[in-house]
């Protein structure tokens, strides 16, 4: 059994809007499946998979049960569901799980949607989470008023002291993805930014200013994942999934090192994938990197393999993750200037779908044919996963 | 006592010992008898062995600034009127890493890798919440 090319993504859709008011968010999905469906040249009666978080940190209100609820209101007749919370990264998990049943010929089209409205719902930098303090493990962490910004303010703090990277290296980061958004007409934010800027904005969790934090919009997209026979049919070229691969981290009983599990975490996902695809770093034309923070993106491309650790602050000053460097980064606008609703992973494979198609809205690496996405994600400070996939053409 | 507005803990049966230890000023780790491993935060096993045979051990209090974040924006109930405040992560001698806030007045004095200690803040009849403060002066013992 050969895992690689086991799956293709033959449809890919990225929901225009970042402003839903007033919208059933299930009828957000809905616009947003229809996109892939219809990008695809499938019928609705072709999906028999359906993949959706539940989504009550973006304000719901779908939530426990999403997958059944929404597969209920689509009229989907499903023979695999999955809702894996693992925050941003799960998209990336039912993309795996999508493969896997795809292989073990339980599926042959699954549905990945997501759909959430936490910006027409309010939510801002440092908004309070749902309810009171869990007695494990919030009362030995939150409980010190540390927001979801806080952690990776701590996490930032400490990888800087390590690696020595500075303030100004780690604000090339939202400086180059804003570039690459000023080319995207659907982009939240647009207007070109200098590392001045990034530094001069307010801060929020120290070392992380205003601009080194994702924007928080509304936003839903969806993909179709294939088998290969159902990729004959479809409308455009295949995306084959190449290589995949998946990690978690945690607390670890207060023996953990936030910094380095994570780049165990990120690095055990890559390797997987990489090895499944029989590529190397080296190959990738461009990566698409979860990008909430703009910490997450300097550790991920150590994670990942894509840079020593010495020579990131570096490379990311001089451009290397522009559209025009090195290996182009967030080619819509990521996450820190685009689209980034609560959770960013399924954007991230669209975009990926989209270079590879020579559709991307923002900046296009010119003959793409092999994307990395690299995603992390979260339930609560340490408790995170990461999803690593490598997308190419045949 | 003044009035705690903050967020309080939710204490169960499991935790009781760790916040009941609070209200003594004493910061409870737990080490397994069978596989000797230390732990934070407290739990009903070993979360190494699965060993039930856990006993409470008091930590010295001694530690080190593992990481440190100033918040700047948290419009949570109870911190919004704190901001800016500090929170750590502090790697105590034991070996395990605790989160808990940074007492210090200026925080541009902070400094990974700082000596600390831990201390507590008398906060309802229920427990008192751990808190970190520098223990050497901030312009530099190297030791």
């Amino acid at each position: 059994m050969t895992l690689t090319s086991a799956a293709a993504i033959v449809g890919a859709f990225e929901h225009p809007t970042r402003n839903a008011t007033g919208m059933n968010q299930m009828l957000f999905a809905f616009e947003a499946a229809k996109g892939a469906l219809d990008d695809a040249g499938l019928e609705p009666q072709d999906i028999d998979a359906v993949f959706t978080p539940p989504m009550l940190t973006e304000g719901g209100p779908l939530g426990p049960s999403a997958s059944l609820y929404l597969t209920d209101y689509l009229g989907v007749h499903a023979r695999y569901l999955d809702e894996t919370d693992v925050g941003g990264a799960s998209f990336g998990l039912y993309l795996n799980r999508a493969i896997l049943a795809i292989e073990a010929g339980m599926i042959r089209c699954g549905l990945i949607v997501y759909a959430a409205q936490p910006r027409s719902g309010q939510r801002r930098i440092g908004s309070p989470g749902g309810g009171e303090l869990r007695a494990s493990p919030d009362s030995f962490e939150q409980i010190y008023g540390i927001p979801l910004v806080g952690f990776y303010g701590l996490l930032a703090a400490r990888y800087m002291y390590e690696t020595g990277i500075t303030r100004e290296q780690l604000a090339a980061v939202p400086v180059t993805i804003r570039g690459h958004a000023s080319l995207n007409p659907n982009a939240l934010y647009r207007d070109p930014i200098t590392v001045e800027d990034v530094l001069a904005s307010p801060l929020v969790a120290s070392p992380l200013h205003v601009l080194d934090c994702c924007v928080i919009s509304d936003g839903a997209a969806a993909v179709i994942v294939a088998s290969r026979d159902v990729a004959r049919r479809t409308l455009k070229p295949a995306v084959w999934v190449r290589g995949f691969g998946e990690a978690t981290m945690s607390h670890d009983a207060g023996r953990g090192d936030w910094s380095r599990d994570t780049i165990r975490m990120i690095s055990e996902a890559s390797q997987r994938a990489f090895d499944i695809a029989g590529v190397t770093p080296h190959q990738l034309d461009a990566a698409m990197i979860y990008d909430a923070f703009s910490i997450n993106v300097v550790m991920a491309l150590e994670g990942a393999g894509l840079c020593d650790q010495r020579a990131i602050g570096e490379f990311v000053a001089s451009g290397g993750l522009a559209v025009e460097g090195q290996l182009p980064v967030n080619t819509d606008g990521g996450g820190l200037s685009s689209n980034h609703p609560g959770r960013r992973g399924l954007f991230m494979l669209v975009e990926a779908v989209r270079q590879l198609r020579g559709e991307g809205p923002g900046a296009q690496v010119k003959d793409a044919q092999l994307v990395a996405t690299i995603a992390t994600g979260a339930a609560s400070m340490a408790r995170r996963a990461s999803a690593v996939h490598i997308l190419g053409v045949e | 006592m003044n009035e705690w507005i903050r967020p309080q803990p939710t204490i169960n049966d499991e935790t009781a010992p760790f916040w009941e230890a609070t209200k003594r000023h004493r910061f409870l780790l737990q080490r397994c008898q069978e596989c000797g491993k230390v732990q934070h935060y407290y739990r009903g096993f070993c979360a190494y062995c699965w060993s039930t045979e856990i006993c409470d051990e008091e930590a010295s209090g001694d530690g080190v600034l593992w990481s440190f974040s100033v918040i700047w924006k948290n419009r949570a109930p109870g911190f919004a009127d704190m901001t800016p405040y500090s929170v750590a992560v502090v790697e105590l001698a034991e070996g395990v890493k605790v989160c808990c806030n940074l007492d210090i007045d200026d925080p541009n004095e902070a400094t990974i890798g700082m000596p600390v200690r831990l201390g507590f803040v008398d906060a309802t009849e229920l427990f008192a919440l751990p808190v970190a403060k520098p223990t050497s002066a901030p312009s530099g013992d190297p030791a």
